[in-house]
């Protein structure tokens, strides 16, 4: 998956971070970060 | 309190049935600590508070939920990203065939898998609130007809003791379901 591909299957305003109970938006370096993690497949995936 | 046990004949009263209860629920087994239920397209959850000095060993299960796409779910403690080994061994259910994998200080231990139709993860920690390494226990299961099952095992290389845990997922997001933390009764 290409950078642009990820950014497009994942909206920056559709994915969320979690911490207990609150949910909120992710900082540009974390969802850069979630990019590229899609970038990069788990080899265990 | 300690458990009460009654002889035959004995009365048996609100307050010591309760006490009786009261001490199962702190000392019997498993002991829930606390659930998180799993918001909506969360790329990560982390738990708070999990791991203290009143249990030295832990379980954590996800039930429920579903993922964007079919991927694992990574554990963290704390805020370590490094000093994480496991071997892993999984059995493909069409070939039968096994595949070992080893890895030696990467950024997470394997918890868990999802894809659009589950979520789910059993993951055994052993003493992760000591400050002493902690031994990590988990089956990972690929939910698919053409997927594959296995088990990890491996350890954290520190002393660090931990109360938190953060599951990433590899891939993608996940949506629902809910995370358990059991303790492991010392007595």
């Amino acid at each position: 998956m290409t950078h642009q591909e990820a950014v497009e299957m994942y909206p920056h305003n559709e994915v969320f971070i979690q911490v207990d109970n609150v949910v909120r938006p992710m900082t540009p370096a974390e969802y850069e970060e979630f990019i590229q993690r899609q970038m990069v497949p788990s080899p265990y995936g | 309190m300690p458990l009460t046990t009654y002889t035959s004949g004995q009365v048996l009263t609100a307050a010591s049935l309760n006490a009786n209860l009261s001490f199962a629920s702190t000392n019997g087994g498993l002991v829930l600590i606390k659930s998180q239920v799993i918001g909506t397209t969360v790329s990560s959850v982390a738990v708070t508070a999990a791991f203290s000095t009143t249990y030295d060993n832990y379980k954590i299960v996800v039930a429920g939920g579903v993922g964007s796409t079919n991927q694992d779910l990574q554990l963290k403690l704390g805020s370590t990203t490094t000093g994480y080994y496991f071997g892993a061994n999984y059995t493909n259910f069409v070939t039968g065939a096994a595949t070992p994998s080893g890895q030696a200080n990467i950024a997470y231990f394997p918890g868990g898998t999802y894809n659009t139709n589950t979520l789910g993860s059993s993951i055994e920690l052993i003493a992760p609130f000591l400050s002493s390494p902690t031994v990590f226990n988990s089956s990972v299961v690929d939910p698919t007809i053409t997927g594959r099952a296995g088990f990890v095992n491996g350890y954290l290389a520190n002393n660090t003791s931990y109360t938190d845990f953060t599951l990433t997922c590899a891939g993608g997001t996940i949506t629902g379901g809910t995370i358990y933390v059991y303790g492991y009764a010392k007595a």
